[in-house]
């Protein structure tokens, strides 16, 4: 590289920084908030001026927080969800996705748009009537309602990002292998996934977040059941209704719900940024 | 071998070959398709299938709390929507107003921050994961966060706007304020957007970024001949992602404004829920449904008509 | 994959049923616990330790589940628990579940338990949705239990409390927490009337008085409100028609009324004191942020005189500041203004227009389930140790008459007697389940008025022009 080109990369990363890192402040300023708020007694509480450091720091709101809910109980309920739900997402949605974007069969196109109709339908009127019919079933207050439409691949929006990476990949890569008398689902599980890392961690990514973070589907279906209580339904039930002051164990328990998301996604990360290699696949 | 097509469409041998695997692909292929889908389809025909029946058939009924056979009524519940609902016209003017502008706004700064953050920097990382952060926040947490944001009097906002010496913006108290906030709201997470475009960043073979380079081209050729091209599937993806759920925009006018002030942030969602929950009117609900059940429909069908013509698809 | 699930799934439900239908079959068939004569006693001697009454010759073995579904979360779960404890020590056949729930999406899971086949045994919800649930048979009334136990509600309960739990000529529940002073009493702050020159010992008493505290006590310092005489003029509409002798709803709740001058007067009174105050965003700013469980809320710190209040709002008081609460030289409790310039306006307060939580029994509950319910719902809003104890640990009034005279809350309340006698004040309003709806279409109407956009009579006619048709159709078809 000539020196010039290094100096124009050297100011475009500065540019970066600048950019990304203004915009960094913004970003985080919520969530400093949220952490400090969750740092902070009731009488700080009840002030209304801006305070981003509190004074004292009460970290014993965080232990406090332990004996007020059953946090450990409501972390393995959630997992349990959450496992069932990963399983669902990079198995069973990434079959069906295959099937929509590399096999070209007969009605292909109108399953299609219907995949992405079932979005368009708000879920609000037919909850009692979904509701009424796992009832019947005999299955509210069991986890079965939330694992069994993820084993489905009830879930259009993984589908259809799925679809569009693989979409995007080009075709020799199939072809060589079809040559090579492989089947569909031999280049599903052999190419297809180990190529679409970015796309299965981002997906494993949104899955975990969506799946711990649900609220409505446990609170239908588990909420009589305080045992089977998710840590989505434990954060709200802090609210009570004429608010005796709770917000800093709500911004606690929120803080402690983002966490192990946190980890998830800096984990996933690296296989979204290891990037791909067409080469060297089968000759 | 990239996607660059020097390697394989070289021989007329392996014309023929081509050719006669794509008829082998054609024959063979068919059903194999519908079995990998399957899971889908059974998901597909027990919930999705039942429920738009379902609310087809509720539209047409006075249904109300409880699990008794409701009365039929035909289409009176459409009638009464075109011509007696007050708030119909508004709540649907607010929607796409909203939708309007937090798609493409959204869409703007979650593609231009994925491409920033895909440049090889140091501490790239932390970056991304900063600002997917906001994305993981639970709902009922950035309610409470953005209530104190957006307050007038020494608001976090406008107590940053007063740097630049804008004077304090009433955010939820004015009604042409409260959109705005709110879509402001949305842009704060646009982290998974952007995950989602670096992602198929990824996707883009090096090589041809190379052979750009060899070629000459400068940063914006490169941007314009080869990231936005490539990436056209996720933005694809993202708008229609974006039509989908702008259209039914809720839970943060729920939790924040109630619909208010004088019902500037009554969205379409909202009011169908105030039917549905509040006035017990499932049928009329369901009716509200079907109808943004269409509108949506009709928006999603005429992007994928069109994405022909500017959605790439590097392979398949 | 999904195959294997099938099958297991299959499996499961067939083996769920099966346990169903075998646990269905092994209940026996309720006898109907009889409520018998002896509990008459219990409810006259509150503050005597209740001894174990039998009055049913069967001794009930199988322990009956009841499910008690409600909102009442975080501290006030503890107390519940409490109450809880003694019910069964009480009844040791009945299990009461404590089913606290999340507060968001409180209607979705309210609708959705009712629809449910195996309902909760007593579930919490609003008026207008017990009113509903009992249209569509969804509930039961207690109008049995209440003539075999021969209680005398309206001399057990305040009449207004007791009345918001009928409809249609049925009793559904009995009142707790109830929903009465709420707005016919309003803190006033003895401070800021010093500060101004007004004589503290006499707070106002109509309207006319109002107007001349509100401008004598409002002041603005660099456009921006300094000190405020009323706080929220454009709030409780539907209770101040009321002190102009006024009315929402005609007597047999078939008819709308608050278009009618005396509400329209209502509204031009509430406009002026709006305008005193700069108008509705400059109220807002005021306020913004700040509720009654802030320190810096303006009545702890001497900006704001008077502040309606309902009944929650002693103990957050007494909490944010106890030097201020107990301390009568610096606040005090007057009763709702009237309209002096009518001579038929007297002061009143409305019991049960906002919310009222009504505790309904599932009707798809078998027989001894629904008794059990009964007897909780009892225990829960009629005895001193359970709705009792657990109003006055939260420093709140009762519905029960009796209660409000335990010597506890006058410990607690520098201003108890006034309290008492601001109670009297409160009659019930006829409802209809329809009423939310009526309602936001109102409020609608009226924030256009409060913004400049509406005239006060052009509003409420517009109102009543959207409204009363919803009524009448409701009636059409009940």
């Amino acid at each position: 590289m000539t020196v010039s080109m290094k100096q124009t990369r050297a100011l475009g990363h500065a540019f970066i920084y600048l950019i990304a890192g203004l915009g960094s402040i913004v970003m985080l300023f919520p969530l400093l908030w949220t952490m400090s708020t969750s740092l902070k007694t009731i009488d700080q509480l009840v002030v209304t001026r801006i305070e981003l450091m509190p004074d004292p720091i009460a970290w014993n709101n965080y232990v406090e927080l332990f004996s007020r809910v059953d946090v450990t109980k409501q972390f393995t309920n959630t997992l349990t969800i959450v496992v069932a739900a990963e399983i669902g997402s990079l198995l069973v949605c990434s079959l069906v996705a295959y099937g929509f974007a590399c096999i070209d069969f007969p009605g292909r196109d109108v399953m299609f748009v219907l995949l992405l109709s079932t979005m368009m339908l708000p879920g609000v009127v037919t909850l009692v009537p979904f509701f009424v019919m796992w009832d019947r079933l005999g299955l509210v207050n069991t986890f079965y309602p939330l694992v069994i439409p993820r084993f489905l691949a009830h879930n259009p929006f993984y589908i259809f990002l799925m679809r569009q990476f693989f979409r995007g990949l080009p075709t020799d890569l199939f072809d060589s292998a079809r040559i090579d008398g492989c089947s569909d689902f031999g280049i599903w599980r052999k190419i297809v996934l180990p190529i679409s890392k970015p796309v299965l961690a981002t997906v494993a990514i949104f899955t975990f977040q969506w799946a711990w973070n649900d609220f409505m589907s446990p609170l239908i279906y588990l909420g009589g059941d305080k045992g089977k209580w998710t840590l989505a339904l434990g954060l709200n039930a802090l609210k009570g209704f004429e608010g005796e002051t709770t917000v800093h164990f709500q911004m606690a328990f929120s803080v402690l719900m983002i966490i192990p998301v946190l980890v998830v996604f800096a984990l996933g990360q690296k296989y979204i940024i290891q990037g791909v290699t067409f080469s060297g696949i089968k000759g | 071998m990239g996607a660059s097509s020097s390697a394989s469409a070289g021989t007329v041998e392996s014309r023929v070959v081509t050719t006669r695997l794509s008829r082998w692909r054609f024959r063979n292929r068919r059903w194999v398709g519908w079995l990998f889908i399957l899971p889908w389809v059974i998901g597909f025909l027990i919930f999705d299938v039942l429920a738009l029946v379902l609310n087809f058939y509720f539209s047409m009924t006075n249904f109300t709390v409880g699990a008794r056979v409701p009365d039929w009524v035909g289409f009176a519940n459409f009638q009464q929507a075109f011509t007696k609902d007050k708030l119909l016209g508004l709540s649907f003017t607010n929607t796409v107003y909203y939708a309007g502008l937090s798609i493409p706004l959204g869409m703007l700064v979650a593609f231009v921050l994925a491409l920033l953050l895909n440049a090889d920097i140091r501490g790239r990382g932390i970056f991304r994961t900063v600002y997917y952060l906001p994305s993981l926040v639970p709902a009922a947490a950035s309610a409470i966060i953005w209530l104190f944001i957006l307050r007038t009097r020494n608001g976090v906002l406008n107590q940053f706007l007063g740097l630049f010496g804008i004077n304090a913006i009433p955010w939820l108290g004015r009604p042409e304020w409260a959109k705005p906030a709110l879509i402001l709201m949305s842009l704060w997470s646009f982290g998974q957007q952007m995950v989602i475009y670096l992602a198929g960043l990824q996707g883009i073979p090096t090589e041809l970024y190379e052979a750009a380079e060899i070629d000459g081209a400068s940063w914006l050729q490169r941007l314009l001949r080869i990231t936005i091209p490539m990436m056209t599937p996720m933005l694809f993806f993202n708008l229609v992602m974006g039509i989908i759920g702008s259209f039914q925009v809720f839970t943060a006018a729920f939790l924040m404004t109630q619909g208010g002030p004088l019902n500037a942030t009554l969205f379409y969602m909202l009011h169908l829920y105030n039917n549905a929950f509040r006035y017990f009117r499932m049928g009329y609900s369901s009716a509200l449904a079907v109808l943004l059940f269409l509108v949506i429909l009709t928006l999603t069908l005429f992007v994928n008509k069109t994405s022909g013509r500017w959605v790439y698809y590097g392979g398949a | 994959m999904s195959k294997k699930l099938s099958r297991r799934e299959f499996l499961t439900l067939g083996g769920i049923m099966g346990l169903g239908a075998v646990l269905a079959a092994c209940r026996p068939a309720a006898p109907t616990a009889a409520p018998t004569a002896a509990p008459a006693e219990k409810v006259e001697e509150p503050t005597e330790k209740v001894e174990e009454v039998e009055p049913e010759p069967q001794p009930v073995t199988e322990t009956v589940t009841v499910e008690w579904m409600n909102w009442w979360g975080d501290q006030r779960e503890a107390l519940m628990d409490t109450c809880i404890e003694r019910f069964e020590e009480e009844f040791p056949h009945i299990h009461v579940e404590n089913q606290v729930q999340p507060w968001d999406n409180r209607e979705q899971r309210a609708a959705t338990a009712i629809a449910s086949g195996t309902p909760p045994g007593l579930l919490m919800v609003t008026r207008a949705e017990a009113q509903k649930f009992a249209v569509e048979g969804l509930i039961v009334p207690i109008d049995d239990y209440i003539q075999i136990r021969g209680h005398d509600v309206y001399d057990i309960f305040l009449e207004s409390e007791i009345d918001a739990m009928k409809f249609m000529d049925k009793t559904w529940s009995y009142p707790l927490p109830g929903s009465f002073l709420d707005n016919t009493m309003w803190f006033y702050n003895k401070n800021i009337m010093r500060e101004f020159d007004m004589d503290p010992d006499v707070p106002p008493v109509t309207w006319q008085d109002v107007d001349t505290a509100m401008a004598a006590m409002t002041t603005f310092e660099g456009g921006l409100l300094e000190t405020l005489g009323l706080a929220g003029p454009n709030g409780y509409f539907y209770s101040h028609i009321y002190c102009n002798n006024g009315q929402y709803y005609s007597d047999d709740a078939r008819q709308l009324l608050f278009n009618s001058p005396e509400a329209v007067e209502t509204v031009e009174w509430k406009v002026a004191l709006l305008e005193v105050a700069g108008g509705i965003e400059s109220h807002s700013a005021f306020f913004e942020g700040l509720d009654w469980q802030k320190a810096d809320h303006p009545f702890y710190t001497n900006k704001l005189c008077m502040q309606p209040h309902n009944v929650s709002a002693f103990g957050h008081f007494n909490t944010i500041t106890s030097e201020m609460y107990n301390d009568t030289d610096q606040w005090g409790v007057m009763l709702v203004p009237y309209n002096g310039n009518n001579p038929s306006a007297k002061p009143t307060g409305i019991s049960g227009l906002a919310f009222t939580w009504n505790q309904v029994i599932g009707a798809a509950l078998p027989a001894n389930v629904r008794e059990a319910a009964y007897e909780w719902l009892e225990f829960y809003t009629m005895r001193e140790e359970g709705g009792g104890y657990f109003l006055l640990s939260q420093g709140r009034p009762s519905p029960v008459r009796r209660f409000n005279e335990n010597p506890a809350y006058y410990d607690a309340n520098p201003y108890w007697d006034k309290v008492r006698e601001i109670m009297e004040y409160d009659i019930g309003v006829p409802t209809t389940p329809v009423q939310t709806e009526i309602a936001d279409i109102l409020n609608r109407n009226l924030d256009e008025v409060w913004y400049g956009m509406a005239e006060p009579k052009d509003a409420l006619d517009a109102t009543y022009d959207e409204a009363q048709p919803i009524l009448d159709a409701f009636w059409g078809e009940a």
